[in-house]
């Protein structure tokens, strides 16, 4: 029981790391697309209408593996759910 | 066959735990996995097309990369949401085997929900949504390779497979949605039955 809670946290953790991930990467996103609208130098900032798309595409990506790991601690948390159900029920009912 | 054993609870039709027969949580714990996987790397690899294509000089080059790299991303987008719907069947299997053992402690028969529509529909709806997404990327190639010789062939090519990426993936969150209607149905179900054995119980 310790283990699946130890695991449940650290998928919730995990999870909020990748969305921390997301933030920056969509707040760099919009960055980068403002820039490229406003004309300024740079190669990186000239090349922007190529590559801004597909990176923007992988922060989504990221988004939706982030709603992958917290619906493994979800599944977690319903197994421990379910083992304190059947010790404590009983108890209650009888 | 399994009529015969069919029960009500509350609003909903269960039937014994050992009366049913596909079992979907169990091919669905095997596969979130892959799927997972050969989504980020589609992902990553649609990513690593993008930047290689922003260095592309040649304009014909730039357009072939791009008329196939979004279906590589759109493939591995629909990958990943493939997985997160294997993961909802996943915890409805989870609540079902919960809920058995739930029963079982209290010296009751264990009952499950009878399988309603919705949980019926998931997995094909999903598959179709990645059968056409796989079908995009393919035509992404064939659009990619007539631009060389056929320009306006490629063109009536790019005007139907962009919408047709996006129905791939409306199919797959379809799909999820029907997998959460299916959890509320679960959920509805496990708190009827403890009611249920509650008023037996108490009589």
């Amino acid at each position: 029981m310790k283990d699946l809670d130890r695991e449940a946290s650290q998928r919730q953790t995990l999870a909020f790391a990748l969305l921390g991930l997301v933030t920056i990467g969509w707040m760099a996103g919009l960055a980068f697309g403002f820039a490229a609208a406003g004309g300024a130098g740079g190669s990186l900032v000239r090349t922007t209408p190529a590559w801004l798309s597909p990176a923007l595409q992988g922060v989504i990506g990221i988004a939706i593996a982030s709603v992958a790991v917290v619906l493994t601690a979800i599944t977690r948390r319903i197994r421990i759910r379910a083992h304190v159900l059947s010790e404590a029920l009983p108890r209650l009912l009888n | 066959m399994t009529t015969a054993t069919l029960s009500r609870v509350g609003r909903d039709l269960a039937l014994p735990r050992e009366a049913e027969g596909f079992d979907m949580p169990a091919i669905a714990r095997r596969m979130w996995r892959p799927l997972l996987a050969m989504g980020l790397m589609a992902v990553a690899a649609g990513v690593v097309t993008g930047i290689v294509q922003a260095t592309l000089s040649t304009p014909l080059h730039v357009a072939q990369v791009a008329a196939w790299n979004p279906g590589l991303l759109f493939l591995g987008v629909g990958l990943l949401l493939g997985s997160v719907t294997f993961l909802l069947a996943t915890i409805l299997g989870e609540l079902r085997d919960g809920g058995t053992s739930v029963q079982k402690a209290l010296g009751e028969q264990a009952l499950i929900l009878k399988r309603p529509l919705t949980g019926k529909l998931f997995p094909p709806v999903m598959m179709m949504g990645l059968m056409t997404l796989l079908a995009t990327l393919v035509v992404g190639f064939v659009e990619a390779a007539r631009l060389d010789t056929n320009p306006s062939g490629a063109a009536d090519i790019a005007a139907w497979v962009g919408p047709l990426r996006f129905a791939g993936v409306a199919l797959l969150f379809t799909s999820v949605s029907l997998a959460l209607a299916t959890i509320v149905r679960s959920l509805r179900f496990q708190a009827g039955r403890i009611q249920q054995i509650a008023d037996q119980r108490s009589k």
